[in-house]
């Protein structure tokens, strides 16, 4: 019987660990008489604490990103058309081909396919 | 009763990464916490697996990747349940007594119904600047309500600008609400279940997991594929997995989130 060879890769990758943290620390069967270890530092790492409340700062974020869009919007006589076309591609990761079924696994693996992974966005919230 | 061919077990505490049918559980497995080996408490057709530990592991971002890893690892060909970040029984007899003996029956259920199945993880954002584009594109009111906060300083439209916020709030809460249920019911015939989450960012669409057997993972992952393809660069979906069931088991003490 083959044995599944893995490389072990202990870096971790942002992207990935976002995913993975919501889970093993949210879910999962708990029993809470034997719950000893807590996670630490991970704030500093991947939450992002901007949460989706009702608030004025809220509000005004918004108002602040639509007028400075539609600033962009009358100055340059820009079209929705022209924004989409001129997104950097930086912005853009991961936009078409990939299923990321294979993700998580080649993450742990650390050959190859972990260098073609292109994705930079940390956030764990979504 | 604990498995042989090994140092004996050091009788202190283990900490348990998950439990699966001893008959599926894998000869070998990597190194779990610690560097330390990962090996098998047994009870009749349950087996928990565990490390040993010695006094406090730190739970840092590395011991939560190694948790991750090693469930990830045994439910390459089993089933397995698995457990929270965190749990550390006492010993091996109590790893028999407390979980496998005790726990026994509920966790033969879950095994039986979450036999052959597998957990996706679906996550989807918007492009903040297309999507704020779109809705002024479609809502005049909110296009002159921009106007006029532009025109006049800052502290003159504050109130206004609060307004501004509000509708746009208001009209991307809208939008993220059709298109989440979109979304969702074009991949729920996949799942046996599925768990929708709130977003917590301003640009968050959908977060939520599904239940999926796996011989249809692949044809999930076509049809996130379809959605992306589709959206084009409004909306970046992505889908983590498979996953062991961390979003379908529950244990009747806990409070995990299949009881929330």
């Amino acid at each position: 019987m083959a044995t599944r060879h893995t490389e072990l890769s202990r870096a971790p990758r942002p992207s990935n660990l976002a995913e993975v943290l919501d889970l093993i620390l949210d879910k999962g069967i708990v029993i809470d008489a034997y719950v000893r270890v807590s996670a630490i530092g991970i704030e500093l790492l991947t939450i992002d604490a901007r949460i989706v409340i009702a608030s004025v700062d809220t509000y005004l974020r918004f108002a602040e990103a639509v007028n400075r869009l539609d600033l962009e919007r009358t100055e340059n006589s820009m079209t929705l058309q022209d924004l989409q076309k001129g997104k950097s591609k930086e912005e853009m990761t991961e936009s078409g081909t990939e299923g990321f079924l294979e993700g998580v696994r080649d993450f742990f693996k650390g050959d190859k396919e972990e260098d073609k992974q292109t994705s930079t966005d940390g956030q764990r919230g979504g | 009763m604990t498995e042989q061919g090994h140092a004996a077990s050091s009788g202190g505490p283990l900490y348990v990464y998950g439990v699966l049918h001893s008959a599926q559980r894998p000869r070998s497995v990597s190194p779990g916490l610690l560097d330390r080996r990962v090996r098998f408490v047994l009870h009749k057709e349950l087996a928990a697996a565990v490390t040993d530990v010695d006094g406090p592991v730190a739970g840092r971002r590395d011991d939560l990747l190694t948790h991750f890893r090693v469930l990830e690892e045994l439910a390459a060909r089993a089933t397995v349940l698995p457990f929270r970040f965190g749990i550390v029984f006492d010993s091996d007899d109590d790893v028999v007594r407390e979980l496998l003996i005790r726990r026994g029956p509920r966790l033969e259920d879950m095994l039986s119904e979450l036999d052959g199945m597998v957990e996706l993880s679906v996550r989807a954002v918007y492009d903040q600047d297309l999507v704020l584009a779109e809705i002024l594109a479609e809502r005049r009111d909110i296009r002159r309500l921009s106007d006029r906060t532009r025109a006049l300083p800052e502290d003159a439209t504050y109130y206004d600008r609060i307004h501004l916020g509000e509708l746009v709030a208001d009209a991307l809460g809208s939008k993220r609400e059709r298109e989440a249920d979109g979304l969702v019911a074009r991949l729920a015939p996949f799942a046996r279940a599925l768990e929708r989450g709130t977003p917590t960012t301003d640009r968050g669409l959908l977060s939520a997991s599904f239940l999926v057997p796996r011989d249809r993972v692949s044809a999930f992952d076509e049809a996130i594929r379809s959605i992306q393809r589709e959206s084009g660069d409004r909306v970046r979906i992505r889908m983590t997995g498979p996953l062991p069931p961390y979003s379908f088991v529950s244990m009747d003490d806990s409070v995990s989130a299949g009881e929330r």
